[in-house]
């Protein structure tokens, strides 16, 4: 029985791969160097059984004031894109974490200037918040905490003390 | 409230399972954030010291209510849904005092605690904060930018 049913199911995958490649052109409204995908807050693209294009996405820090902003955007770019019915939904678990924010994103950070997130996964220094954070201009680890909160509260300012330039922070979670 | 969130992760809701978890990461950050800054403040200088054992006279009395309890708060605690908070108290009491000890403070003994908000009774307090709060849509009903 091949046939329809295989050309139905490429077919859905052509539909998912499209919205994917939409959906993750989304970039942050506050980080716009990075994309939703680049920090792990669009989880998945699916199709409902009515074959609405459904977007998984889970919220970054509680509160955060861009959460129903980015739902909006990429709702809008799966609409602008020809899927009109698309769907966003929020998915709680697992809980969001830094340590999902790619090796590509974190690397777009770095070169925009904010100092992505200790790895809390293989830091035993970041557990006790004293992580060493190394300077996104010069790379230099002599660094030292200004304040607890940067531009946003998901930021920290710090100073490079080699060359005298402040910085962001993203901190952990 | 680090080990009420801790316990609600085992709800048997879902929903707030996944809430709790979320906010058990978070929590655990606001507690070393603000314990940093009562033991600089506390331990400071005498001007700060002194800021502190006046916040912590005026504030002390709203810590009650972080342990009550209503009728809805009791029935999801037996539907399995929630935890009784009255649980963490002395936890709750060893974490505050761990602290403030550092910040050369001590929790002030009071007789009472204020009481009131789980049941709608708000002090004179609210009313400012609302109509502050709600100052633009009444203003300018029906209001949209």
């Amino acid at each position: 029985m091949t046939g329809i049913a295989d050309i139905k199911s490429s077919s859905q995958d052509a539909v998912k791969r499209e919205a994917w490649r939409v959906a993750t052109a989304v970039p942050d409204p506050e980080i716009p160097v990075v994309t939703v995908k680049d920090l792990g807050i669009l989880r998945s693209i699916d199709l409902a059984d009515d074959g609405v294009v459904v977007a998984s996405v889970t919220p970054t820090y509680s509160g955060c004031p861009a959460t129903r902003f980015i739902e909006q955007m990429v709702l809008e770019a799966l609409q602008q894109a020809g899927f009109e019915n698309a769907r966003v939904e929020t998915v709680l678990s697992p809980a969001w974490t830094t340590d999902g924010i790619s090796d590509a994103g974190r690397e777009k950070l770095r070169s925009f200037g904010i100092a992505p997130p200790q790895k809390t996964s293989n830091s035993k220094r970041a557990l006790f918040g004293e992580a060493m954070v190394n300077c996104p201009h010069c790379g230099a680890n002599d660094t030292e905490r200004v304040s607890e909160f940067g531009s946003t509260p998901c930021k920290a300012l710090y100073r490079c003390k080699t060359c005298k330039e402040p910085f962001d922070y993203f901190k952990c979670l | 409230m680090v080990p009420f969130w801790r316990e609600m992760e085992k709800s048997s809701d879902k929903t707030l399972a996944a809430i709790a978890a979320k906010a058990s990461k978070e929590v655990a950050y606001h507690l070393r954030h603000t314990s940093e800054w009562v033991i600089r403040l506390g331990d400071g200088t005498d001007e700060s010291r002194e800021r502190m054992v006046e916040a912590l006279e005026d504030m002390v009395i709203y810590t009650g209510e972080l342990f009550e309890k209503d009728a809805i708060a009791l029935a999801a605690v037996d539907a399995g849904y929630a935890v009784d908070a009255a649980a963490f108290q002395d936890e709750w009491n060893h974490t505050v005092n761990t602290v403030l000890k550092e910040a050369t403070l001590e929790l002030p003994e009071v007789g009472h605690m204020q009481s009131g908000g789980r049941t709608g009774r708000h002090s004179e307090h609210l009313g400012h904060i609302l109509s502050e709060l709600q100052y633009m849509q009444r203003a300018y009903p029906g209001m949209s930018w």
